[in-house]
């Protein structure tokens, strides 16, 4: 459960490191990249936190240096530059996930959660099953149990993100990413929305709910409460 | 006049008088050598024919010293028989065994000079005694004489009337532009409102005066847009401010239990993320604004598109208790960014369903026209008046009817930056009742599957 955290400002890199340590994590903090990217080659991290912009080598090369010295550790960007076009570089870059500042705390847990215990994704049947709901990605049919379940693409494609990720919590804007495509704060409550009418195809029927609310945060779909 | 020397129409002027001077030269040396050559030519040609004819009379005996009418004026003659008798001498030097000779002088001539140059011939005749006839080269001398004070006093008359007008023309343009110099120079200063002088005359400074206004027109307006941005800027940041501090301050004074003070950080938190989020939307109006986007255009398929918005926001209408239909063309393509065309359909479908009451229809709209690809989001609701049409585009505008709701007043500014951006024409229409807002794609390549 070791996390490095690469980023040169103190207060936001204690900040990580106090939440994460909470959360029962061991976390090295360092400030230079150059250092960052000798500390990364090691390996031993679950997850590498890396800011854009480092003193001495910069968030981005440092990750394709990673990449090209096949180091695979899961990667999270964490940067001010928040624009879209600086998101697809840092993905481009070898970067597996990205979030900009500002940031909530439950947000980057939620997604170094989905990083680290990310296992390669073989299927080897095409089916995800969370309980008795089962959903086939070649035949696109949902079930729970033995009824079958009608759902429009975009509640197949917002159930398939949450039950690849059955267990852990997604949060809203993973969602919004994942799902929708939104890499901007809607207005309106469209994530709620969908949820809330995605739970109620799911447990039509059923007295155990499958989708929970983690307050404050956001969503996780698991068969135990 | 220093300043004069510098103008660049002086400089012009002046090396176009040197161009002209330099052809002046040429013509003059080319003219010169034409001349010379054809009046050498015609005296060469009437020294032949002398010679021949006094040959002929020589051999015939009838030419001798006592008859001077043999030549004509102008000519000299020289003959020596076989035996070295002069028989006729009105050369004034023996030119010796030499056949060509230019430079020989006249006895009469009092000093010798150029004027006076002699050009002979000397040829032997068949019975050995030599003849030489020689010309005077004075009509030569006076034609090369008449060449060089013509050329040059035109050369003269060249660079004279050259350096007036360039003298002439150079004070008009620095006058001209030394008040453009002054006007600008006044605008540096911060009178922004100071405008280039113009003539009426329509001519090329005129058209730079106008043109300089309507730039100058465009700074003026862009200078209070940004003050007036800046303004607001500092007015809605610090509402949320304030009303932040005065929330926390009151924990700090009131709150007796941790729940007081958890609800007033919560608070705070909110607040916090409302002001960073109308930083994020300023910057990216500014990203958008500045073009860096235009690197990642590609191919969007705008049919997908407007499907996904319609089925994302159906049932959030649903929920608002409104309707949006929705009448999408297929197989309709666009270029340019995905995701800010998404966000920027977004934004107008969301400003109708939170502008506006229940049982409000909400229209959703694709369609093709020939060439042209149209998109139409269109609601039922209170609608805009049309005085406002123009403005609800600027950054933190807000209708007065709207002051409540939630929101930055930012949505519609990133609209437009993003329509600007792809070259969308935006239209505002009253929709009876109702605001329409039509999108005009510019003509893309389109395909039907």
């Amino acid at each position: 459960m070791k996390i490095l955290v690469i980023e040169d400002d103190t207060e936001t890199a204690t900040y990580i490191a106090n939440g994460l340590t909470e959360e029962g994590y061991v976390v090295d903090i360092q400030a230079d990249g150059k250092v960052g990217f000798v500390q990364a080659m090691d390996e031993s991290y679950e997850v590498l936190i890396v800011d854009r912009m480092l003193p001495n080598l910069d968030g981005l090369s440092l990750v394709k240096g990673l990449r090209t010295a096949n180091v695979q550790t899961p990667v999270l960007f964490l940067s001010a530059l928040g624009e879209i076009n600086h998101r697809v570089e840092g993905l481009q870059g070898g970067g597996d996930d990205y979030l900009s500042k500002p940031f909530a705390f439950s947000e980057l847990k939620a997604r170094i959660e989905v990083l680290r215990r990310r296992p390669p994704i073989q299927l080897i049947e095409s089916r995800l099953r969370v309980g008795d709901l089962e959903l086939d990605l070649m035949t696109r049919i949902v079930k729970r149990g033995e009824i079958l379940i009608d759902l429009q693409p975009r509640e197949f494609r917002l159930l398939e993100y949450l039950m690849r990720h059955a267990g852990r919590v997604v949060t809203r804007t993973m969602l919004l990413e994942h799902v929708w495509d939104f890499y901007f704060d809607p207005r309106t409550s469209v994530v709620e929305t969908h949820i809330s009418r995605l739970r109620t195809k799911i447990n039509r029927g059923f007295n155990q709910p499958l989708i929970h609310t983690v307050r404050g945060t956001g969503y996780r779909i698991s068969a135990d409460a | 006049m220093r300043k004069l020397l510098h103008t660049a129409s002086f400089r012009f002027t002046l090396f176009t008088v040197g161009l002209f001077a330099i052809f002046v030269v040429f013509t003059f040396i080319v003219s010169y050598w034409i001349a010379v050559r054809y009046l050498v030519n015609r005296v060469d040609a009437e020294i032949f024919w002398q010679i021949e004819m006094l040959s002929e009379e020589y051999q015939s005996g009838s030419l001798n010293s006592q008859n001077p009418d043999l030549v004509e004026p102008g000519t000299y003659l020289f003959l020596q028989d076989a035996g070295g008798r002069v028989i006729a001498d009105t050369l004034p030097e023996d030119p010796g065994d030499r056949q060509w000779l230019t430079r020989l002088f006249p006895k009469s001539a009092p000093q010798h000079n150029d004027a006076q140059t002699l050009r002979a011939l000397a040829v032997a005749l068949p019975d050995n005694s030599r003849l030489v006839v020689a010309q005077d080269l004075h009509d030569l001398h006076e034609v090369k004489d008449f060449l060089g004070k013509a050329f040059g006093g035109l050369l003269i008359a060249i660079l004279v009337v050259g350096v007036v007008c360039g003298v002439i023309v150079s004070t008009l343009t620095l006058r001209r532009v030394e008040k453009i110099n002054m006007t600008a120079g006044d605008i540096i200063k911060g009178r922004l409102d100071r405008r280039m002088p113009l003539k009426g005359t329509d001519d090329e400074f005129d058209r730079l005066s106008h043109n300089l206004n309507l730039m100058l027109d465009q700074i003026e307006k862009l200078m209070t847009g940004l003050r007036q941005v800046s303004t607001d800027m500092a007015h809605d940041l610090r509402t949320p401010l304030s009303r932040m501090r005065q929330r926390l301050e009151g924990a700090r004074r009131r709150a007796k239990r941790i729940e007081d003070y958890e609800q007033a950080v919560d608070q705070a938190l909110a607040q916090n993320d409302e002001i960073l989020e109308t930083f994020s939307a300023l910057l990216s109006i500014a990203q958008v604004g500045s073009g860096v986007y235009r690197q990642g255009f590609g191919a969007i398929f705008l049919s997908e598109l407007f499907e996904t918005i319609s089925e994302t926001y159906g049932p959030i209408a649903e929920e608002n208790k409104q309707v949006l239909c929705s009448s999408i063309e297929p197989g309709l393509l666009a270029h340019g960014d995905n995701k800010l065309m998404t966000q920027m359909v977004v934004n107008l479908v969301e400003n109708a369903i939170r502008h506006s009451p229940p049982e409000t229809k909400i229209f959703l709209t694709l369609s093709r026209t020939d060439s042209e690809v149209t998109a139409i989001v269109a609601d039922t609701g209170p609608g805009v008046p049309k005085t406002e049409h123009e403005k609800i585009f600027q950054r933190f505008y807000r209708l007065q009817t709207s002051r409540t709701t939630a929101g930055s007043g930012l949505g519609l500014s990133l609209v437009s930056a993003i329509a600007d951006l792809h070259g969308i024409a935006i239209r505002l229409t009253d929709n009876d009742p109702g605001l329409r807002v039509t999108l005009r794609f510019p003509s893309i390549v389109s395909t039907s599957f």
